[in-house]
């Protein structure tokens, strides 16, 4: 046990990172389900309006500094040495050390709960001059804002392991060209974190300075520095989950993936183009330059719908097994689409000038990060728990999980559509009872109920499946495609005992279809191209 | 209509344009993914096809998807340029947003702060609430351009009109600049703050009452008068 605490193993630190993340997610669930149980009604029954004020902020940022950051990161950890034929990862200290400040940032968030004032309820974002001591007094919030900065280093340090991984201990053969999907996305998502993620700390730092008299920060100097990490970081908490969909579409249907070259270069221009598109968030400052931002957010559309399409292509044709992870990726590639589309509206200026701080954005960001990414979680879950603990999960239980959420995730979040836009504002403690929101707001607060049974649900299912035998061989669904499922389910500590050559993206679907004709050759490299 | 005034009209034209195109997509896929479910499911004797690309058919969806954004940018700008954009500048204090108006132009100052409203007319007329049960009044003439002066005394604030599908941030130490056209008959009812600003930001309400031009300028000569007098 103490052991598995100080291992610096990548497959050890990432299942603690996930394990970590998992009790956040319980917390932030709750809090969610309290939030949601004031809103069921016109009036204030549950909680005061500070109560509300501390519930959404530690929601909010509980989901996105300590459960979908980390564990996206953590599944990057685990699965990209094995992807990529490694024993091991680059700077494994580094990974060990951002694993736990990642925890122990989260635990100093949560120690704002034991201060007078509460802890951080300045909403995630903190805007300045909300989040300074006048209007927000109290060690609460400085603990919130440092152990965001924590918890933040913590993902640069997982982020830059993964990425020198990445560049320096591929396999022989295994050139940038024939990196997984997975690893490919993962790639994406440790360049914007590298690049995007220091913004958050000094703008966190700069309002620490400022919470004690050092310096005044400018309101929309914050707004911008805050943005240039509080969008890329939406796509550090998409990119894995779309390659997790992408490797179990592939692994699950038989299939090679389909438009590989095309999701690569998709993916690059995704990754440069969410680094210029920050300021969407900032369409009604009258401070940037709203057609500039409304361009290069709409301008996303490309890469997203090619990445769609190569995904849906590749079950095209394919022998799909349906089952609870291949149901996962039919729920996210649907849902994540209403994210998706409703994300086009807000791009446009004209549009956002009313969606803007609405509940029309409360549900355009849950539908990406709840409906859309961990629906990705959770196929990759259901894929991957094979590898990682040699059990199966129940698919019978998975059934009815997908089922849950599904019913869940739909009835809480269409609502909120119809609220924004007939004039509910997010944030709010309370609304009127003039204002008949209040029978979207009860089936939207059912919904939840939905969300936290399907929740216990897989709890269960994962705790019955340590009951059960490891069973599940090397290759755990026999149609494996990458170095993953070329070694034991779990892998041994140094990953692997031997490698299969690698002449391909998928070199076990090589190693399969040997002996047939070969249906493709070999994609010409380009020069330059390999490290 | 006079250009860059209307809020309302561009916002619902430029919606009845994108709302059908999401609707054919997401049709689009969720047949597509039907398809896939009923006809590719593995079964004895299926073999899953080898093919790894179509370069004619990406290269094609990828440029049409290239289109379908040049043509809602398009559209947006259009409707960019007959609505109001703010824009912020910076000033030193709140006087700085106190109303100047150009001849025969309206301009009101909105200044926000926590939980409450302060529309700051020509003649020193000032419109408040008190921050709680009784939300300030925002008077307004109809059917002409009204000039907006917003600013916050404290932290950021937003006044959103959802009548009229604007809301504009309020942040201290600049002013935003934009502005509106009220029309009668619209239920104005859910003018707030919406941009969180502490505990009570769900009582930051705003009443907006919308009078005939006439009606208006009596009541702001009222008010004047009655300003002077005392």
């Amino acid at each position: 046990m103490i052991l598995a605490l100080l291992s610096t193993d990548h497959k050890v630190v990432a299942i603690r990172a996930g394990t970590v993340a998992a009790l956040f997610f319980a917390g932030a669930g709750v809090l969610a389900l309290i939030l949601r149980t004031e809103l069921a009604q016109p009036g204030l029954q549950v909680v005061s309006r500070a109560g509300y004020t501390e519930l959404f902020t530690m929601h909010g940022s509980t989901m996105i500094f300590l459960v979908v950051i980390p564990v996206a990161l953590a599944a990057c950890l685990y699965l990209v040495p094995l992807q990529i034929g490694s024993t091991r990862v680059c700077g494994p200290r580094w990974a060990f050390s951002g694993q736990w400040l990642m925890a122990l940032g989260g635990l100093v968030m949560w120690a704002g709960w034991l201060t007078r004032e509460g802890p951080g309820r300045a909403g995630w974002y903190a805007y300045d001059p909300l989040s300074r001591s006048p209007a927000t007094p109290g060690p609460g919030m400085d603990l919130w804002i440092c152990g965001a900065i924590m918890a933040t280093l913590g993902a640069i340090f997982i982020g830059a392991c993964v990425l020198a991984t990445i560049l320096r201990r591929r396999a022989p053969g295994m050139t940038m060209l024939r990196l997984p999907v997975f690893s490919w996305t993962a790639l994406a998502s440790c360049l914007l974190v590298v690049f995007a993620f220091p913004s958050l700390v000094v703008a966190f730092g700069l309002l620490l300075a400022e919470r004690h008299d050092v310096l005044t920060v400018d309101p929309v100097s914050y707004q911008h520095l805050f943005w240039f990490y509080g969008h890329p970081a939406v796509y550090v908490m998409f990119f894995p989950f779309v390659g997790m969909v992408a490797e179990a579409a592939s692994t699950l249907s038989g299939r090679r993936f389909f438009g590989y070259r095309a999701f690569v270069l998709a993916l690059l221009a995704f990754t440069a183009l969410s680094m210029s598109a920050w300021a969407h968030h900032m369409f009604t400052t009258g401070a940037v330059p709203n057609r500039l931002f409304a361009l290069t957010s709409t301008a996303l559309i490309v890469p997203a719908g090619i990445e769609y399409f190569d995904v849906i292509a590749t079950l095209w044709q394919g022998a799909l097994r349906f089952n609870t992870a291949m149901l996962f990726v039919f729920g996210f590639l649907l849902q994540f689409l209403v994210g998706g589309l409703s994300g086009i509206f807000v791009a446009s200026p004209v549009l956002d000038y009313h969606a803007q701080d609405s509940y029309i954005v409360v549900a355009h960001f849950h539908y990406t990060l709840f409906a859309g990414s961990l629906f990705g979680l959770f196929a990759g879950l259901y894929l991957y728990w094979p590898k990682l603990t040699g059990r199966y999960l129940s698919e019978r239980l998975g059934r009815v999980h997908f089922a849950l959420l599904l019913i869940g995730s739909n009835l809480t979040f269409l609502p909120m559509f119809v609220l924004g836009h007939e004039g509910m504002a997010r944030r709010l403690a309370d609304y009127p009872n003039s204002s008949g929101w209040g029978a979207l707001n009860l089936a939207s607060s059912v919904g939840a109920g939905f969300i936290a049974l399907g929740t216990l649900l897989f709890a269960t299912s994962v705790a019955l499946s340590f009951l059960r035998a490891r069973t599940a061989p090397a290759d755990a669904w026999g149609t494996g495609m990458s170095l993953e499922w070329a070694t034991s389910s779990p892998p041994p500590p140094q990953n692997f005992d031997a490698l299969p050559p690698v002449r391909s993206y998928a070199p076990l679907y090589d190693a399969r279809h040997a002996e047939e004709p070969k249906p493709l050759p070999p994609a010409p490299q380009p020069q330059g191209i390999e490290a | 209509m006079a250009p860059g005034v209307d809020t309302r009209a561009p916002y619902e034209q430029l919606f009845s344009l994108y709302l059908p195109i999401a609707a054919v997509v997401f049709v689009v896929v969720a047949l597509v993914l039907l398809v896939v479910a009923m006809r590719f499911r593995a079964r004895p004797g299926r073999r899953p096809s080898a093919r790894t690309q179509a370069p004619r058919l990406e290269l094609g969806y990828a440029s049409a998807l290239v289109l379908i954004s040049i043509f809602l940018l398009w559209r947006s700008f259009a409707a960019m340029s007959s609505t109001s954009d703010p824009v912020a500048a910076r000033v030193a204090t709140v006087a700085g947003a106190s109303s100047r108006p150009g001849p025969g132009d309206l301009a009101i100052a909105v200044v926000a702060s926590r939980w409450n409203w302060r529309a700051l007319y020509p003649g020193g007329v000032v419109q408040t609430g008190d921050g709680h049960a009784r939300p300030a009044t925002l008077v307004v003439p109809a059917d002409r351009p009204v000039r907006f002066r917003l600013t916050s005394r404290d932290v950021v604030h937003a006044l959103w009109i959802p009548a009229l599908r604007a809301k504009y941030d309020a942040m201290p130490r600049y002013v935003n600049s934009f502005e509106l056209r009220f029309a009668a008959g619209l239920d104005y009812s859910t003018a707030r703050c919406s941009e969180f600003c502490g505990d009570f930001h769900d009582q930051m309400r705003l009443r907006v009452q919308v009078r005939s031009p006439q009606g208006f300028g009596t009541w702001l000569r009222t008010r004047q008068q009655r300003l002077r007098r005392r």
